[in-house]
């Protein structure tokens, strides 16, 4: 029997529960694997996996945010011999994501500002906040299994590695990238009957009924459709939301929300361009009033945007 | 003000499994059990500067437990900024997935926790498993309901949490009658298993010994304040007034506008906790006390409605508050057949929704209305009263959000419980050096009652075996930060 | 100690790029910091090909375009430059770096002499905010 772990950060549960969900699929790998450690499910020590030598895969849900969720992140990964980021969360930093701009103090300082009363502290001891990071930010994973919370596709890909992986000891490349390699555009449902797409303006969620049929970019409405990964099969969309990126960039590596600003340049009033000119463009595009949340929802903290606030030295 | 007298220090690397954990603080002759939160959170931070209208979205990736419970709150503060009133249509279908949520989650804690809990006490292991193994048939059904439920959710809403449904002024898409089909097959079997649950638990539990004994325990009393969403007094999951009854019964509290929360509720922070510690703000902050504690959840809504509607979950309501001898009832271990009765209401409302023509027709979104720069939105999660408070600029962008959730305050009830076990393990750890396994069950019990979701960890299921385990662990350390006992 | 800003531009080979060929025959002279980068197009210039210069050591990003509305080669591609500069402009400001670290500046061929008080304008600016991150690489 091989050694399966599954570690959670910090967590919602909505990558326990989608993994919990498994059933059938589940129960084929519990054939090859043990489990070793997963708190949801099994009743088994910590201490225990830090005494092992050696663990065959470990599935890593959830973000970094304190010190000891880092420690225990590299210390574990580095015995492991498959290691899989579980959910955006763990791959790409997820929606907790945003707060990565900011220190723990600052965040800490917000969320005092809001209370009645502060209590004087007392020594009982809490663990540290760390400024927010994805597990890929300290561990660089052989398998990124993305989405909020991960999907059917994405956990049947997985389902099938990992059977894999008993079977033969090997995995196919260094690091893979669950979904399929395309954009969730490609095969979307709404398939637009033009060739070529026309933003009519930029519409905010409320200021718009949805149209139930037509491409949400057709609709004025963003859509991260063309700057994210197939990872689903748009059940969003199908329920007449436009994406919100969960799947994250096409690519490992890529950034959706500089592909995004691009696609929306592209699609944006194409057929008035030169009547608006610059201002009346400008009009429009001042409608996103809030560039980081509309683009990069699930992924800031692995973006280049993220990368560039570093590089700035700026501080929340 | 301090928040307890006892000083001590704890490595927070001591078993940091789990999300939250029972520490148990001895200093000379005084002993304080607390109920200590580790996950930090900061959603109050990233909602600064978002479109208000992504926060439903955003907000509901809080808890994937009850995902659609934030989702709700935050879009009706989103509905309140842009000052819209719901159709018929999007009012029942928000209402539908409220019902669902609400079942879901209290068949999940009875099933794995509640259960497992009053029909095993005593024996070491008071899991599924152990269930399991004893009366199949309850838990199979068990296993088996949640996962109908869950085919529920995808059928209906495409995603089993953080999915789309709310978008100011309404929901982005209506239901059908085909998709209702699916709904109704689903319900029946659902039906079934219920029965199942509640004849165990009348036969088991209710008439037992145990259960009499329990309910005379002090340490399972709550005499707090129980708050609540009531409609025109009767039991309101989405939309109701929020009402506050004392331990006399007296209603002291009752508002329509949502906004006068905050004259309600206060909240303290401490610093050996991520979690709040809330507290009726009337009678001023009384830490570990019950003067100042509000309890929400099951028993806290059963208390504050005069009734509950549905046939089934009204006469069963009855003869709750009958068995408990009146109202308000006051012991915690009676939120277990409180979940009950509301898995009844939940089944019986979601059949009143789906045989509603009103569901199938008209428009799912308004926009018209007249906006405003701050937005309170209320409902009743599975575990309680959960509030979203906005505040906007002019180009509805969020400059402030407020987030308070059933867990964080019944943090406060929680540990107001386990203050009462105190003198009990100052006497254990005197003469033995550690609690017996009677309190630890007490414990351990306590919390589980309330159900706290901080903590998705609390709610256990094991896969491998399929059993539940407690994954918040109990330490007993000294001043000083030495473990004398840990479990 | 002297520091000299890292300043990176996209040309349009069609306008601006034609421009700093006839400035330098015409030895028109222009600050060195720049370093010119002919494009096909302005519409060409990805956001991630502006935001890799200020990760890979630029302090300031010049684009230079085709006259609106009607200079364009390829019709309209210096207005996608304009919404994308426009959109990453206001990116910059959130994650806090200095808008003006990016500009756009329509000049055509003829407008060497345009090309070369821009070039040096933009070259001051960078000057006055001093090196991105504010340390002195």
């Amino acid at each position: 029997m091989l050694k399966l772990a599954v570690i959670p950060g910090g967590i919602c549960g909505g990558c326990d529960v989608a993994l919990a969900s498994l059933g059938e699929k589940l129960a084929e790998i519990l054939k090859y694997y043990e489990i070793v450690y997963w708190p949801i499910a099994v009743d088994k020590k910590l201490s225990n996996l830090m005494n092992m030598n050696h663990i065959d895969v470990l599935i890593y849900m959830g973000a970094i945010t304190t010190e000891e969720d880092a420690k225990l992140a590299k210390e574990l990964s580095a015995k492991a011999r498959v290691r899989v980021a579980l959910g955006t969360c763990s791959v790409y930093g997820g929606i907790p994501g945003l707060n990565a701009l900011y220190k723990p103090a600052d965040i800490i300082k917000t969320i005092s500002l809001l209370v009645d009363t502060k209590l004087e502290s007392s020594a009982l001891g809490l663990p540290q906040p760390v400024q927010h990071m994805a597990y890929t930010d300290v561990v660089e994973p052989e398998v990124l299994a993305p989405g909020c919370p991960p999907t059917d596709k994405v956990l049947d890909q997985l389902t099938e590695i990992l059977l894999n992986y008993a079977k033969s000891g090997k995995l196919e490349a260094r690091t893979m990238l669950l979904g399929d390699s395309e954009s969730l555009c490609n095969n979307c449902p709404r398939n637009p009957k033009t060739t070529k797409i026309a933003m009519p303006g930029i519409k905010r969620l409320y200021e718009v009924k949805l149209d139930s049929n037509k491409c949400f970019l057709e609709q004025g409405v963003l859509c991260m459709g063309p700057a994210t990964r197939a990872i689903c099969t748009h059940p969003c969309i199908k329920f007449n939301y436009p994406c919100i990126g969960c799947g994250g960039p096409v690519e490992w590596g890529s950034d959706s929300g500089l592909s995004m600003i691009s696609t929306l340049a592209s699609v944006l009033l194409v057929d008035d361009e030169k009547k608006l000119l610059e201002p009346g463009l400008a009009r429009e595009l001042n409608k996103i009033r809030d560039v980081l949340g509309t683009f990069y929802k699930y992924t800031l903290r692995k973006s280049k945007a993220y990368a560039l606030k570093n590089k700035a030295g700026g501080e929340g | 003000m301090a928040d307890f007298n006892v000083v001590a220090s704890l490595d927070p690397l001591t078993l940091v499994e789990g999300i939250a954990r029972i520490v148990v603080v001895t200093s000379g002759n005084e002993v304080r059990a607390l109920y200590q939160i580790m996950e930090f959170r900061g959603y109050e931070k990233l909602a600064i500067g978002r479109h208000v209208e992504d926060m439903p979205r955003l907000m509901s990736t809080i808890c994937g437990v009850c995902s659609w419970s934030h989702q709700l709150a935050s879009g009706k503060a989103v509905d309140a900024i842009f000052g819209r009133e719901l159709t018929t249509r999007a009012k029942l279908t928000r209402n539908l997935v409220n019902y669902i949520q609400v079942l879901d989650s209290h068949l999940l804690h009875i099933s794995f926790i509640g259960l497992p809990d009053l029909a095993l006490w005593g024996e070491a292991e008071r899991d599924i498993i152990k269930l399991m193994s004893k009366n199949p048939e309850v838990v199979s059904a068990a296993l088996k309901t949640r996962s109908l439920l869950k085919q529920l959710e995808k059928k209906l809403v495409g995603k089993i949490q953080h999915g789309p449904l709310v978008v100011p002024g309404g929901v982005c898409k209506g239901i059908t009658r085909e998709e209702i089909v699916e709904v109704e097959k689903v319900l029946q079997e659902i039906n079934s298993s219920i029965e199942l649950f509640y004849k165990f638990f009348d036969e088991r539990l209710v008439k037992s010994q145990l259960f009499k004994e329990l309910l005379q325990r002090d340490e399972f009393t709550m005499r707090g304040y129980s708050m609540g969403l009531v409609k025109e007094g009767a039991l309101e999951l989405y939309d109701g007034a929020l009402r506050v009854v004392d331990h006399k019964g007296r209603t002291v509290n009752e508002a329509g506008n949502p906004v006068t929360y905050a004259d309600v509720i206060g909240e303290a922070m401490a610093s050996w906790n991520y979690g709040m510690l809330p507290y009726y703000k009337p009678a001023g902050l009384k830490l570990f006390s019950e003067e100042s504690t509000i309890f929400v959840g099951p028993l806290a809504r059963l208390n504050v409605a005069e009734k509950v509607p549905g046939e089934k979950a009204g006469e069963e309501y009855k003869r709750l508050v009958e068995v408990a001898g009146g109202k308000p009832m006051s012991n915690v271990v009676l939120y277990h057949w409180a979940r009950l009765v509301e898995t009844l209401h939940c089944i019986e409302m979601i059949n009143e929704i789906i045989r509603n023509p009103a569901l199938f027709e008209g428009d799912v979104t308004t926009l018209a209305g007249e906006s405003r720069s701050r937005g309170v939105g209320i409902v009743e999660a599975p575990r309680g009263i959960l509030v979203h408070d906005y505040t906007v600029n002019s180009d509805f962008t969020v400059t402030k959000a407020r987030v308070i959730t059933p867990t964080t305050i019944n943090n406060t009830a929680i540990n107001t419980s386990l203050s009462k076990v105190s003198m009990q393990l100052a006497k254990e750890i005197k003469s033995a050096g550690k609690p017996s396994a009677e309190t630890v069950t007490m414990l351990e019990s306590i919390v589980r009652a309330y159900d706290p979701c901080n903590s998705c960890a609390t709610h256990c299921m094991k896969i491998g075996e399929r059993r539940i385990v407690t994954s918040f662990r109990i330490v007993v350390i000294n001043e000083k930060g030495d473990v004398l006992w840990q479990g | 100690m002297s520091w000299r800003p890292k300043i990176i531009a996209f040309f349009c080979r069609w306008c601006a790029g034609a421009a700093a060929e006839v400035a330098g025959v015409s030895r028109l002279r222009y600050d060195p910091s720049v370093v010119p980068i002919i494009v096909p197009c302005t519409g060409r210039i990805s956001p991630s090909m502006i935001v890799e210069a200020f990760l890979n050591g630029a302090d300031g990003v010049l684009i230079g375009g085709c006259h609106t509305p009607n200079d364009c080669h390829y019709v309209a591609g210096n207005f996608k430059a304009f919404k994308r500069v426009y959109l990453l402009k206001k990116l910059l400001q959130e994650v806090g770096v200095e808008p003006e670290r990016l500009r756009l500046e329509w000049i055509s061929a003829t407008e060497a002499p345009k090309l070369v008080k821009v070039v040096n304008s933009f070259v001051d600016e960078i000057r006055k905010l001093g090196p991105l991150g504010g340390k002195h690489a």
